[in-house]
């Protein structure tokens, strides 16, 4: 399950800020990955139902000679295991794409934030606009920032600023194995 | 056209006007806002930005308790409240006949495939109804007095209002008119065809009648071993599968009153489709019209909000009483009230108030009550008569009949027709059970017979009532020993007990001819049945094997409820005549 | 002002059950979903079971168990709980949250919609008509299901009702018309998932089939959550996407467990048997969903499975079940122990919309009357095995023994059936006629003439009452 989508972010979220103008050209580039590693996985795919198919018409052809029904039971098992391997490998295959995009998008956010000293100041005050002026900000590991104010907390790190380009993008990213 | 109204601040200044206030808890439909002066019990709030309809339940300290009437998902404390300063009301107009509305009598036709929470529905539909003024000018008027006509598929009238009396001051002259045009002026009140009522107080009347006059539901089990009266009330209790929608749509049908008011409340929104669906396809059998054009229909199915189910049976019967003030009869329809009972059930658990039996809270008893207390045969303030007759369905868990509300309901009713699971199996309709139903009415209602000239339907009543009895006792002992065991005039009991089931008080709801049977027709279906059982039991006591009288082949006499249409009796006669003559050859 | 889910609130006052208490909050709305970190790194789900002026009091989907108040901070999403929905769902495995299982990427969807559903106006419901064809001959003569009905199966332990269930997701069609299933899975245990994911591969290769599972191990209050997951994919792929959607939801018993434990873990008032007393209203706010939506193609038809505890019919889940429903399937133990799969309970199962769902123009014309006659000829032969008992064979009339011979024509020709065996309608039709013809043409009366002389095989011309027991 992927969190709610925004429906009021009536507020621009910093991080959609920063990722707005990178955006479409991220999944350009994560696209041409993805054509290579689907590509793989298909070629895959193909050659697993080509061998059963093959499997196929030479037990159909045994149990012609046999006269036998199971045989033909066996041909229909053979083709259902293929196509479900092909997709298995074609789930597979956009797992492992979505995954890249994510690295995409976390090292895009990293890079940004090392880049663009006013961008790091916008997120600081961004916490300060969240949680009030005496919020304690500590520097994140990963380059982003986090916050704390009695009973509440902010996460603005790479790794949580990522996750949420990622949610924004929702159905975007299936256009990278949209055929 | 009936919908929720919001009395404007104005209509009541508090020592202080309704000022703003909001919310600070939401649990579902419980919702708890800071008290603001002006506000009373049973008010209308809105809640929201996206003004959720509520009533005030409860008002403690500074804290109001609201019953919000749609799904409260995404209120927030802090969220805006507005006290409307007026009780939760609804506008009744001629409008309504043929309209489908939810619990709070919005109309359903306009508000879109799926129903989303939030204000709806308020405005007219701009349909124009045909206005004949019946008062002139000058003349001095009365609460309730006609002061017009207006064209509908029953003949429906411009009353005064309650409260209102006076000279009037100017009528509108015929012609079409919207529902809230003016259409006359008393006492320098503008009156129009529709007007505001609060849901939840009976409205005013001349005073209630001792009632008696039957209401013919066509259905022969209930009227003729349990009738009902005008103004009566009847609960019909019965698990699932006995077939009691069926029935409560058999006598939205069939049922001889003016205007039939069917409050779907809490169940299945197919079933709802499918009556919705009839109620139009059908031609009235009193104006030849559709039978949907003089019915009002509630539709609060299980999924919607559950407190509108709370208000919808009181949105039916004040809707009701709106008709019976211009001397209609009016039957409610109300199926189920265990769902409007477990609606209460539910409010008044997240209220936190003592629970009685089965977690209800103690009112529930005195809710009932009330609930059918609504039901009456009046003199109206006009001085016409006008009834309002309620038929609730309940559906006990279960099957059980000691649950509390089917309990307490069989406490406050005068008709009682219990549904039984083993007729029902045995595809035996209507499955009313004559042991465990009763009715409060039949003394009454026989005298009214007599007085329309059938002397004899008390008797006839006695007579089927003794023989499905005693025919009862007897299966009981057939199963032990076997009918050929008993002497022969058990056996004839026996076989009246089927005679009068079979040929009598079960129906086909599906044949045209037999879904429903006049009073003429069910009167000669028994006299016929009961000529032919006093020929069989003549038959074994001159000497007559029973074998020989059970070996008779009975079916012109079974199949005469079918053969012969609604109204008629002729082939009733001609069936019995040929079974006596069958009778008459048995050796 | 902050975008929602910016914020996290970490004073966790309360944890008991499958509840935590927040204190602090702002702004949060009731039945608002929330998400939980832990500060091990593990993310929680919820949901907001009241706000009472700071406090949020949020029910959690995967239990308390581990969480200490000091490490858990709490994000609310500022709405009900939404979810992606559209095609993107098909061919996918996913468990209770819908978050996938069989390793792939998250569902997405360019679209989302709320789990909770809206009513559909009764005034734009369709009344349904056309039917789904199961592919088992005992449902789909006897209680034929029809698009946009609800139609529960009722169960007990250690009957085959997951393999019925299995059997109809595997096989139900809609005479060529676009369709899906989407099978909802709430308390299976890992190898009746196993059998699930099996069973239904094909469709699930096919991109014909969503399937959530909840497994007997995953957490008990996420069950609340997977028929509604489950419903709203398919009301999206019904009504905005033009197909025909079957929903399967098994077990409704655990599920309503699940919604008893909630219930007494807030102290609320029990009705029967604990169960809250919104019972009721809360599986009707799941089966109500199904149905068709006048000028839109597509429908939502729900097949809820339940078992009943200790074969109980009179058990609020089954009682409250077919209240809402549309009719119901029993399976039989008595049938189950005679060795006949599926074991449908012919006398207790009825398909309240068959009416207007098979026969001419439906199914075929002589649909009703076989189906009306068959129940019929099986309720006086239950009546004649029960005399039977009594009083011994020997003394039974000639044509009684022609219905005991029914009955058992009926279990071995007609209901019967291979779990893995999709049979057509029509056979299934001739198979029913060739049982009703083991009795005499004069027992059979619900037949108009013409049709049974259509059917009776030449030479077949039995003698009635007057036949001699074999």
């Amino acid at each position: 399950m992927t969190a709610p989508a925004d429906r009021r972010g009536t507020v621009p979220d910093v991080s959609a800020d920063a990722l707005a103008p990178v955006r479409a050209e991220l999944v350009r580039a994560a696209r041409a990955d993805a054509d290579a590693v689907l590509a793989r996985a298909r070629a895959d795919a193909d050659e697993t139902v080509r061998t059963a198919r093959a499997q196929a018409a030479s037990l159909l052809e045994q149990a012609r000679q046999d006269g036998v029904r199971d045989g033909a039971a066996e041909v229909t098992g053979e083709r259902v295991r293929a196509r479900q391997d092909a997709w298995s490998r074609e789930l597979a295959a956009r797992a492992e794409v979505y995954a890249e995009l994510r690295a995409e998008v976390r090292t895009r956010v990293q890079e940004t934030l090392t880049n663009d000293a006013a961008l790091r100041t916008r997120l600081r005050e961004r916490a300060r606009a969240l949680l009030g002026a005496p919020a304690l900000i500590t520097a994140a590991d990963d380059g982003g920032v986090t916050a704390d104010a009695p009973g509440r907390h902010v996460d603005l790190t790479v790794h949580a600023l990522t996750d949420r380009a990622l949610t924004r993008l929702g159905a975007e990213a299936e256009t990278l194995w949209a055929p | 056209m009936g919908a929720m109204t919001f009395p404007s601040a104005s209509q009541r200044q508090g020592p202080g006007d309704s000022g703003p206030a909001h919310v600070l808890r939401v649990a579902g439909p419980l919702v708890e806002i800071v008290r603001t002066s002006g506000v009373a019990m049973h008010d209308m709030v809105l809640l929201g930005e996206e003004r959720l309809p509520g009533e005030v339940v409860a008002i403690r300290g500074d804290v109001v308790t609201v019953q919000a009437y749609e799904y409260t998902g995404g209120l927030a404390p802090g969220h805006p409240a507005r006290p409307r300063g007026g009780p939760l009301a609804v506008r009744l107009g001629p409008g309504l006949l043929g309209g489908v509305f939810d619990g709070l009598l919005r109309p359903l036709a306009r508000a879109g495939d799926m129903l989303r929470a939030g204000v709806r529905g308020t405005e007219p539909d701009g349909r124009r109804l045909r206005f004949t003024p019946g008062v002139a000018e000058g003349k001095r008027v009365a609460a309730g007095d006609v002061l017009g006509d207006v064209a509908a598929a029953v003949p429906l009238r411009v009353l005064v209002p309650p409260g209102c009396s006076g000279v009037v001051g100017w009528v509108a002259p015929a012609g079409d008119h919207g529902e809230d045009a003016v259409v006359a002026v008393v006492d320098g009140h503008e009156v129009s065809m529709a007007r505001s009522r609060p849901v939840r107080r009976p409205g005013p009347v001349e005073g209630r009648l001792a009632g008696g006059r039957p209401l013919h539901t066509g259905q022969r089990a209930v009227d003729l071993l349990f009738p009902v009266a005008r103004g009566g009330t009847v609960a019909v209790p019965g698990g699932f599968g006995t077939g009691k929608t069926m029935l409560l749509q058999q006598i939205a049908k069939w049922c001889d009153v003016d205007v039939i008011v069917y409050v779907g409340c809490g169940e299945r929104g197919n079933e709802m489709a499918d009556v919705i669906e009839e109620l139009s396809a059908l031609t009235d059998p009193r104006t030849g019209g559709r039978l949907a054009e003089r019915t009002v229909t509630i539709a609060n199915t299980s999924n919607m909000p559950m407190m509108a189910r709370e208000a919808s049976v009181h949105t039916g019967t004040t809707v009701a009483e709106y008709f019976r003030d211009m001397g209609l009869d009016v039957v409610v329809i109300a199926d189920s009230t265990s769902r409007w009972a477990e609606a209460l059930r539910e409010f008044a658990s997240r209220m936190g108030e003592l629970p009685a039996e089965e977690g209800y809270p103690a009112r529930l008893a005195s809710e009932l009550a009330a609930f059918y207390e609504r039901a009456a045969e009046v003199r109206t303030l006009g001085g016409a008569t006008g009834s309002v007759t309620v038929i609730g369905a309940v559906s006990p868990p279960g099957g059980d009949r000691t649950e509390p509300v089917t309990a307490h309901t069989e406490r406050f009713v005068r008709c009682l027709w219990s549904l039984d699971r083993d007729l029902a199996y045995a595809r035996h309709y209507p499955a009313v059970s004559w042991a465990d139903s009763f009715s409060r009415d039949a003394a009454a209602v026989a005298v009214a017979h007599a007085r329309a000239g059938d002397p004899r339907w008390a008797e006839r009543r006695e007579r089927v009532a003794g023989l499905l009895a005693e025919a009862d006792r007897l299966a009981d002992l057939v199963e032990l020993v076997g009918v050929t065991a008993l002497p022969p005039r058990e056996r004839i009991s026996v076989l009246a007990g089927r005679l009068l089931r079979e040929g009598v008080i079960q129906q086909n709801a599906l044949s045209p001819s037999d879904a429903y049977s006049t009073p003429e027709k069910t009167a000669a279906l028994v006299e016929a049945v009961l000529t032919v059982i006093d020929r069989c039991f003549a038959r074994v006591d001159s000497g007559v094997r029973a074998d020989a009288v059970e070996a008779v082949d009975f079916t012109p006499l079974l199949r005469a409820r079918e053969d012969a249409g609604p109204g008629e009796s002729a082939p009733v006669e001609a069936a019995r005549d040929t079974m006596l003559e069958r009778l008459g050859a048995t050796r | 002002m902050s975008a929602p889910g910016e914020i996290e609130y970490t004073r966790v006052r309360d944890l008991h059950g499958p509840l935590m208490v927040v204190e602090g909050v702002n702004g949060v709305g009731w039945d608002e979903f929330a998400t939980i970190a832990l500060d091990s790194g593990e993310r929680r789900h919820g949901l907001v079971l009241e706000v009472d002026r700071d406090l949020a009091v949020v029910q959690v989907l995967e239990d308390t168990a581990g969480m200490d108040p000091g490490g858990t901070r709490v994000a609310f999403s500022g709405t009900p709980l939404r979810i992606p929905v559209g095609t993107g769902w098909l061919g996918r495995v996913c468990n209770g949250r819908g978050e996938p299982a069989d390793g792939g990427p998250p569902v997405l969807g360019s679209v989302d919609a709320p789990v909770g559903g809206a009513p559909i106006n009764p005034v734009r419901r369709e009344p349904p008509t056309e039917a789904v064809l199961t592919g088992v001959g005992a449902i789909d003569v006897l209680t034929t299901l029809v698009r946009g009905q609800k139609l529960p199966v009722f169960s007990a332990a250690g009957l085959p009702h997951l393999q019925l269930a299995v059997q109809v997701a595997a096989q139900a069609t809609c005479g060529g018309e676009a369709f899906a299933v989407v099978f909802a899975g709430m308390g299976l245990t890992h190898a009746d998932a196993a059998f699930v994911r099996d069973g239904l591969a094909e469709r699930s290769a096919a991109r014909e089939l969503v399937l959530l599972l909840n497994t007997a191990d995953d957490p008990v209050i996420e069950r609340l959550l997977t028929p509604r997951l489950a419903l709203t994919v398919a009301e999206h792929l019904a009504f905005d996407g033009g197909r025909h959607v079957l929903v399967v939801m098994t077990d409704m018993t655990a599920y309503s467990e699940a919604l008893r434990e909630v219930s007494a873990a807030r102290g609320e008032i029990p009705a029967r048997r604990a169960y809250p007393g919104y019972l009721y209203s809360d599986l009707a706010s799941l089966y109500e969903r199904c149905g068709r939506i006048r000028d839109r193609p597509g429908s939502v038809t729900v097949l809820p499975v339940l078992t009943m505890p200790a074969g109980d019919i009179t058990h609020p889940v089954p009682d409250l079940t077919g209240y809402i429903t549309e009719g119901q399937i029993v399976l039989s133990a008595e049938v189950h122990t005679r060795g006949t799969y599926p074991p449908v309970d012919p006398l207790g199962s009825l398909s309240r919309l068959m009416r207007k769902g098979a026969g001419e123009g439906r199914t075929r014309d002589d649909h009703p009357p076989v189906a009306a006659q068959l129940i019929a000829a099986l309720a006086r032969a239950r009546e004649v095995r029960e005399l039977a008992d009594l009083i011994g064979r020997p003394a039974l009339s000639a044509v009684d023994h022609r219905y005991l011979d029914l009955e058992d024509a009926f279990l071995r020709r007609f209901l019967a059936q291979g779990a893995d065996e999709n049979r057509p309608l029509d056979e299934a039709l001739d198979r029913a006629w060739e049982v009703l013809l083991t009795l005499p043409p004069s027992q059979l009366g619900m037949i108009p003439a013409a049709l049974l002389d259509a059917h009776r095989a030449p030479g077949d011309d039995h003698p009635g009452a007057e036949g001699t027991p074999p």
